[in-house]
């Protein structure tokens, strides 16, 4: 699987099992797989394969 | 001949000269500047010059001052910027700086919108002033631009954005600015518009607190209309706080990004 460029060692899993590996908050993201963005409220369901290529913008606070 | 006297056409003779020229329009101006430049003696006038007679202190009329600051307008920008509409969600630090910009490029309509007042607290990165504190930022922000442009449209709404308003309030502009203080704020929108409003161009920020090198800001392309400004990391918290300089760089990114959407560049 490959996250940000990187390529990570996660076997398949939903989006929101990847965040918590990833130590991210579901609420604070877009996550982008194979080119598509993914709706958060299907992030419980929707499965990454080990051979996706995911971008994941996590947003910070502040403005 | 023909010269420019405050920004509109006038024949004038061709003996005349700067002070003639003053005498015969505005005899108590007291500053005469010639093609940019103040000028305190007498100069002849040839084809084309610019010349501008201001009174200190006295305020133009609507007419001469829209003339007048059209005259500094890149050509061609004002034309297009002018009939555009930009969005501008939350009126933080990005927000109020992000409006002030595209109000002073002369962006034509701006819907500002935020549901905060102003608080002591705000002063030390935010476009307001003493005399705004305990007002809403919406009608605050529109008090400012009307000081600065009183002549593009500003439609100040004062709302909490959230997903039972953003396809009414975003539906119609050309461009929304992402200028909210939240993480899952900043989130909700730009999810929301690339599954809901799927052809809207979106200008972002995350990651602008304390005061780490200004070249880490950087505008990127995130998503076909998505674009995000920011170090991507330097948040907000106990100890890091928002300040003037760096968010004004990224506010300032984000308004640059706007004016190059509008003007038809595509790249960050």
């Amino acid at each position: 699987m490959i996250i940000n460029g990187k390529e990570r060692g996660f076997e398949s899993c939903t989006i929101n099992e990847l965040m918590t590996f990833l130590n991210l908050n579901v609420k604070k993201v877009v996550v982008e797989v194979n080119g598509s963005i993914v709706n958060p409220s299907s992030f419980n369901e929707f499965k990454v394969k080990e051979e996706d290529t995911i971008e994941v913008i996590s947003f910070v606070g502040g403005g | 001949m023909v010269i420019y006297l405050n920004e509109r056409k006038l024949q004038v003779d061709e003996s005349i000269t700067a002070f003639k020229l003053r005498d015969l329009y505005k005899k108590d101006s007291d500053i005469l500047i010639l093609n940019g430049f103040p000028i305190n003696k007498d100069m002849n006038l040839v084809e084309g010059d610019r010349v501008t007679l201001i009174k200190r202190g006295e305020i133009p009329s609507k007419d001469d001052l829209e003339a007048l600051m059209i005259a500094r307008h890149t050509p061609l920008v004002h034309e297009k910027v002018k009939g555009s509409k930009v969005l501008i969600a939350g009126l933080g630090g990005l927000g109020s700086s992000v409006a002030l910009a595209l109000a002073r490029v002369g962006v034509g309509h701006l819907r500002i919108i935020d549901f905060d007042v102003v608080e002591p607290s705000n002063l030390n990165r935010q476009q307001y002033f003493v005399r705004h504190i305990g007002m809403k930022k919406a009608y605050a922000l529109k008090e400012i631009i009307e000081d600065i442009n009183p002549f593009i449209e500003v439609e100040a709404i004062d709302k909490y954005m959230d997903e039972s308003n953003l396809k009414e309030l975003c539906s119609d502009v050309d461009i929304v600015v992402e200028a909210f203080d939240r993480a899952d704020n900043k989130a909700m929108l730009v999810n929301y518009i690339i599954k809901n409003l799927p052809h809207k161009k979106v200008v972002a920020a995350s990651g602008m607190a304390g005061y780490y090198s200004s070249n880490s800001i950087v505008t990127r392309k995130i998503f076909k209309n998505i674009y995000l400004v920011g170090d991507g990391q330097s948040e907000a918290k106990i100890g890091e706080g928002l300040m003037a300089p760096r968010v004004g760089v990224t506010a300032h990114h984000q308004a640059n990004m706007v004016l190059r959407l509008l003007l038809g560049g595509f790249e960050p």
